[in-house]
């Protein structure tokens, strides 16, 4: 009798599992409104999150800055040549703009420069509880006119996307998630691939599909291409930091590292549309 | 499982999804739900420790807001895994308690690759096992020398 009941369980145990596996497989990022429950536990938990970030932010910082001020005079040193330098760079790019609006007026081209969106800003106040999933949670939602599909940018370059919104909060796919793609080019040639993430602990991406006959060298930089309209065209993605061929030998393989922090991203944008 | 630990596992979420991000080395963090698992699955055996990690698991899913049961399929195997051991080894030696978190966060890791080729959720080997798994291992265990003195005696009576 006892192995009887034994065996009842185990089955028991078995149908559970077997069930989870089934729910698992349905209960991917659907890119929608998250459902009712989530939506609320999100919504009343995002204020006191938002409290234990502000305060954990705050002693990393206190604790942080005996060792911050060792680094600040050589720093500081460095900052001002680098400054003078950038001074120079930016009057000769401002020649280049003025010539590139000059052309523009006699090609009448009708294109919106990039950088040119409505945003609104956010700020983090959680992210995937593990180290599999790159995802962070914003304290903007649906009531702040937030949808799906949104993209997300620092000054910096491309964060990534809103993937589920509730009324007060938006999950958002990093590009560093091994579930995103992005369609990209590398700015220098304009040559297309895919910029996939790789769950890599440090950002580091992997732009693919990159065709064979183009020059690919480090320190290109690589920015959204607009095709597929999820990413606006001309958002920064990163640098090149080394290609090779890909297995097939009819493409290369890049990796790519974003100027991104996203260990420590604390304030983002949210693109809401375009500016008239 | 009493009210008292499933509060206790819902503050670890709360903190893992907050707080221990400011922990991160080289872009890791901790895993203070597995952790407590493995110290639950040491002193309760293994049922307990499978029916814990699958409750912790499920909490982690709901906070995490997909693929529900990932983490709870991965975390019952960590407590029962953790939970065979509980009988044959002497877990009052803290360096024995961070062996085992370290072993079975890496048969962990192992079993959370499967689970995303199921998923068909592509991370490559050396990433997922090498960095991921590895160092996140080695992290849990110093974690769990940390912490284990204050939960073996703490967590009994919780239980209580």
């Amino acid at each position: 009798m006892p192995r009887r009941g034994a065996g009842k369980k185990l089955f028991f145990v078995l149908l559970l599992i077997l069930a989870v596996f089934l729910v698992m497989k349905n209960t991917g990022l659907k890119e929608a409104a998250m459902p009712p429950l989530e939506g609320a536990w999100r919504d009343v938990s995002a204020p006191v999150q938002k409290v234990c970030v502000s305060v954990t932010r705050w002693l990393e910082n206190v604790l942080a800055r005996p060792f911050a001020l060792i680094n600040a005079s050589r720093q500081n040193e460095q900052l001002t040549r680098e400054v003078a330098e950038l001074k120079a760079r930016l009057q000769e790019l401002e020649e280049y703009r003025l010539e590139n609006e000059r052309l523009k007026k006699l090609l009448d081209l009708q294109t919106r420069p990039p950088g040119n969106f409505k945003v609104t800003a956010a700020t983090v106040v959680g992210r995937d509880p593990g180290n599999w999933f790159k995802t962070i949670t914003l304290d903007k939602g649906s009531r702040q006119g937030v949808q799906v599909n949104m993209p997300v940018l620092v000054p910096e370059g491309l964060v990534g996307r809103v993937v589920e919104v509730s009324a007060n909060t938006a999950q958002v796919m990093l590009i560093t998630d091994p579930r995103s793609a992005v369609s990209s080019l590398i700015q220098e040639n304009r040559s297309p691939g895919i910029v996939e993430g790789t769950a890599d602990p440090s950002g580091r991406l992997r732009m693919i599909h990159i065709p064979y006959d183009v020059f690919v060298r480090k320190g290109q930089v690589v920015i959204t291409s607009g095709l597929g309209s999820l990413f606006p065209k001309g958002i920064v993605i990163g640098q090149i930091l080394e290609a090779k061929k890909d297995p097939t030998g009819l493409f290369y393989n890049a990796t790519i590292q974003s100027l991104v922090d996203f260990n420590r991203l604390e304030e983002v944008l949210i693109v809401t549309g375009t500016a008239e | 499982m009493r009210a008292a630990v499933l509060g206790v596992f819902m503050l670890a979420v709360f903190i893992q999804n907050t707080v221990l991000d400011s922990l991160q080395l080289f872009g890791i963090k901790p895993d203070l739900v597995f952790v407590l698992v493995i110290f639950s699955a040491l002193l309760r055996g293994q049922k307990e420790g499978a029916f814990t990690g699958f409750v912790a698991g499920f909490l982690m899913d709901l906070a995490a807001g997909s693929y529900l049961g990932l983490n709870a399929l991965a975390l019952l195997a960590a407590g029962y895994l953790a939970g065979i051991m509980q009988t044959a080894l002497y877990k009052d030696n803290p360096f024995v308690v961070a062996l085992v978190t370290l072993l079975v966060s890496f048969l962990t890791g192992l079993i959370y690759y499967l689970l995303f080729l199921y998923l068909g959720i592509f991370i490559s080997p050396e990433m997922a096992l090498g960095r991921i798994t590895l160092f996140g291992a080695v992290y849990n265990a110093l974690v769990a020398l940390l912490l284990y003195r204050w939960f073996f005696r703490t967590y009994p009576r919780v239980y209580q």
